[in-house]
């Protein structure tokens, strides 16, 4: 039986785009993550589709693949607003929506 | 046997691969950790029968997601320092013995033709997917592209925003 080691290296692989996500600072590497955690995402459904001998498994990932796609170009259009604005590119510095503390980037509107 | 062997070596590839990720020091050694765990991923998508996704994986993530990624990359880290030349060391070596060994294992599975050693996998090919994804499923393919379609728009005003800044 081949499908629970590839369900469990799906799980594996989610949970390590998860600590990847929770432990790195820097926003690409969030973003690069988070791409393993849907890779994860989709081995499983990629399994589970195999596993009932039916092809909703590999359309479930190919509309995944999408959204990946749609995602990731809006969130790094963000982050390069992000970049030219306030030349981090690390999460904690990111932070001009907090009250307190204004960067003295933000002077213009 | 060979089947088992290439799938339990190209898991633990994809896995260390990607948990090298989350160690790399610059951006673009992840990057590249990621692109090896990806292909690692898509040798998994074949061997479990489903030869579409496999391609798919390797032109969409592969050609798109990361080049993507890395195009970024060169955009954000100016930091380093001008005439950066990367050297043949231990990072860069790493990666590339595992493609080598994912390559060797490609090698092996095409080499010793079609998949039949485990009556369990049946593969679905892409004339399925096909008719199951324009017949059945094709309302959500409208919606993607109506999806697509936002996140393209989105683009283009975010990116006149930057030429504004």
């Amino acid at each position: 039986m081949v499908y629970e080691p590839t369900l469990m290296t799906g799980a594996l692989l989610f949970l390590i785009g998860l600590a990847v996500v929770l432990l790195r600072r820097d926003v690409l590497f969030v973003l690069m993550g988070i791409e393993v955690m849907f890779n994860g995402a989709g081995l499983t459904a990629a399994a589970a589709g195999q596993y009932w001998q039916d092809s909703v498994g590999q359309i479930l990932v190919l509309f995944l693949m999408t959204i990946t796609g749609a995602e990731l170009a809006v969130a790094l259009v963000l982050v390069y607003l992000a970049f030219r604005r306030l030349r981090v590119t690390e999460l904690a510095q990111i932070r001009s929506l907090r009250d307190v503390q204004p960067l003295p980037e933000e002077s213009r509107s | 046997m060979l089947w088992n062997g290439i799938f339990y070596v190209t898991s633990a590839i994809m896995l260390v691969s990607a948990l090298s990720a989350l160690f790399a020091r610059q951006a673009m050694y992840g990057g590249l950790y990621l692109v090896t765990s990806m292909v690692a991923m898509a040798v998994l998508y074949y061997l479990l029968g489903a030869p579409f996704i496999s391609a798919l994986q390797v032109s969409l993530y592969v050609g798109a997601v990361l080049v993507l990624l890395v195009f970024m990359m060169t955009m954000l880290h100016r930091s380093a320092p001008r005439g950066y030349v990367p050297r043949m060391n231990r990072r860069f070596w790493w990666p590339m013995l595992l493609l080598l060994v994912l390559l060797a294992e490609i090698a092996a599975l095409f080499a010793t033709g079609p998949q039949t050693a485990l009556p369990t996998i049946v593969s679905i090919g892409p004339k399925a997917v096909a008719e199951e994804l324009f017949g059945h499923y094709l309302l959500i393919v409208e919606a993607t592209a109506l999806l697509l379609l936002a996140a393209l728009t989105a683009v283009l005003y975010l990116s006149g925003k930057v030429e504004e800044s």
